[in-house]
Order: C-alpha cells, then structure tokens, then sequence
C-alpha cells in the first residue's frame, strides 16, 4: 500500500463514513460521527452563520478607529495607545476566526458535493457566466 | 535621606497629576491626529467641524427619522429590486450607531446601513483615521446624490465581494453602507461600486422623506 493510499485508509477509517451511508441522526459509529444530508447542510449553515458573525463583529470593530484619545497629555495618549493595540489583537483574532469558518464552511460544502457528486463551485463559476441579469443585483 | 528627596518629589508630582485626571470636567474631546492640534480640548467640537481635510456638506440632510428607524433607508421596492427581502431587520449590539441589516439568506448578499448617531462628527473621523492610517484602504468618491462619501476598509476584502461606503450627510452626521456579495457575484462585480450605488438609493429615499 503506498502512502496516499495509507493516507487515504487513514482518513476513510476516521471520518468512518461520514460521506458514504446515510444513517439516522445522531448515529455514532466506531467513536466518529456520521451525518445524513441534512445534517450536513445544517452544518455548513452553521459555519457560514459563525463566519458571518464575526464578520459584522470585525465591520464594529474597524468603526472603533473613529475613537481617538482625548487629550494630548501622556495619560491619554498612553492608554490610547494600549487600547489601540488591544483593538488590533482583537480585530486580527476576529478576522482569524471569520476566515476559519469560511473555511470550515467551504470544507464541508466540498465533501457534501463530493458525496452528492454534485460540483457545488462548478455551479457557482457556471452561475457567475450567466447573463448579468439573471444573477442577483448585490 | 536627601537621595530620596528628587523621588519624593516626583511622586508628589506625578499623584498631583494622575489626580488631576480624575477631576471631571465639561468639554467635548477633540482628537489627538486632527489637523487642528493646538487648539484647545476642551473647546466644542460643533464649531470646528469638518477637520482633517473631511469636505464640508453644503446642504445637510435631515436624517432624523431614519436615525430612529434605520430599517427605513430602503423601500421594500429598493430592497427587492437588490435581490434583498423586502424588509430588514435592525442591527443588534451596534456600536457608534443604529442600524439595519438586509440579508438573502439563499444568495448570501448583504447590506447593512449603520447611522452614526453615537459619534456626531460626520466624515471628519473617517480622514482623520486615514491620516493616522488606520485604513487598509480609503479612496475619496465623487459625491453620492450631491453628498460627500468615501471608501473606507479596515481589513481590504474587496476580493471576497466586501466593501463599506461612508456618506457624510451633515457635518455632525454619517451613515455607512456595509455591503457583502452574495456568492455568484464575488469577483464579478465590484463590491464598492454597488455599495455606492445602495448608498444612493438610501440617499434617494432619505431626500424624500426629509
């Protein structure tokens, strides 16, 4: 067996065949979980809910920009500076989990397609070469 | 003993100036980049703005009712002809402002129109920001319906189809245009470009209803 194929057993033995069977919900088969999907979709929804999320949190969090310290004395201008710094952290972090979920999202869309034989960015590309009308204005 | 005195000394100086902090006093605070500098902090902020190089609104707009219920920037009309459900639905734990989300949920395309309230100070925030670059990404448009309006990114993600549009309708008063593609659009079409265009149609309904 060579190592992609050991790999590819490795994967298969851990999603445990998430993708292959449909099952009930909430069946859990040798310590793995398996999804019917519906499941699946409702996951990806979830992902996508929790990137979008933190994408409205990041849009606050730039506004914060507009707050500046309120005098030039070096109190102010110190704890402006220590809140600004915080702030990035907070807007990296942000911006790292938003990118996480889309990823997430992105993943689970993928092995759905993959299991329904569908390919969901095809689609998506087919869909962006259709007539400027027929797609959605925003 | 005297080795101690300057250290004495300091800490008496620095006590009397962490306790001068504390004593609250009247007065808007200007900010600390504004082009105006010298003049004094605790002087009205009414009366000096724009700053920054922001462009003073010749003729400003009466957005209080939109302040109230930002849900009525776009008609249901508006919103739908945007491929958006008719109606939106207001903004949770906003900050700065008040405002009001369309969302498709099948399309994934998404506008929020977000009324500065909390921060009275019109455009002039958004060029001091950028002079301070705290912008990934700012780029000053061609008015929007006669009012100045600017791009203003903190992360630039035009490439995912995300892009936010600021339009100074007074001196005192902004509103921001927060616009996501949905997914058959990202990188076909220009994120900004429809975010200004959604700005002036809320502008349109909001010259309206003044």
């Amino acid at each position: 067996m060579s190592n992609g194929q050991a790999h590819h057993a490795n994967i298969q033995t851990q999603l445990g065949g998430m993708f292959t069977t449909h099952t009930t919900d909430g069946t859990i088969t040798g310590g793995t979980f398996t999804y019917n999907e519906s499941d699946m979709r409702t996951i990806i929804n979830n992902w996508r809910e929790l990137a979008d999320s933190y994408d409205n949190s990041l849009d606050r969090a730039h506004r914060l920009a507009r707050i500046e310290p309120p005098a030039e004395d070096f109190a102010s201008r110190a704890h402006a500076a220590a809140a600004n710094r915080s702030g990035d952290s907070y807007k990296h972090y942000v911006e790292h989990n938003r990118d996480y979920c889309s990823q997430q999202a992105d993943l689970c869309q993928k092995a759905l397609d993959h299991y329904l034989g569908i390919e969901q960015n095809n689609t998506i590309e087919i869909s962006k070469t259709a007539p400027d009308g027929s797609r959605p204005r925003i | 003993m005297h080795p101690r005195r300057p250290l004495f000394l300091a800490s008496l100086l620095s006590l009397a100036l962490t306790s001068g902090c504390t004593i609250p006093s009247k007065g808007d605070p200007l900010p600390a980049g504004s082009s105006d500098a010298t003049a004094p902090h605790t002087s009205s902020t009414a009366a000096e703005l724009p700053y920054a190089g922001a462009p003073k609104v010749s003729d400003p707009l009466d957005t209080s009712t939109y302040e109230k219920d930002p849900c009525k920037s776009l008609t249901a009309d508006q919103a739908e002809y945007l491929t958006l459900p008719r109606t939106g639905r207001p903004t949770e734990n906003e900050v700065l402002g008040v405002g009001c989300d369309w969302r498709n949920e099948q399309t994934r395309g998404d506008v929020q129109i977000v009324f500065l309230v909390d921060d009275p100070r019109g455009l002039s925030p958004e060029y001091d920001a950028d002079k301070r670059g705290e912008w990934e990404y700012f780029e000053e448009l061609p008015n929007i319906e006669g009012y100045p309006a600017v791009i203003r990114l903190g992360t630039d993600d035009r490439d995912i189809g995300h892009c936010t549009v600021v339009v100074g309708v007074s001196d005192d008063m902004a509103f921001e245009t927060i616009l996501r593609l949905s997914k058959a659009n990202v990188g076909q079409k220009d994120p900004c470009d429809k975010a200004s265009e959604v700005a002036g149609m809320a502008l349109k309904t909001m010259k309206e209803g003044a």
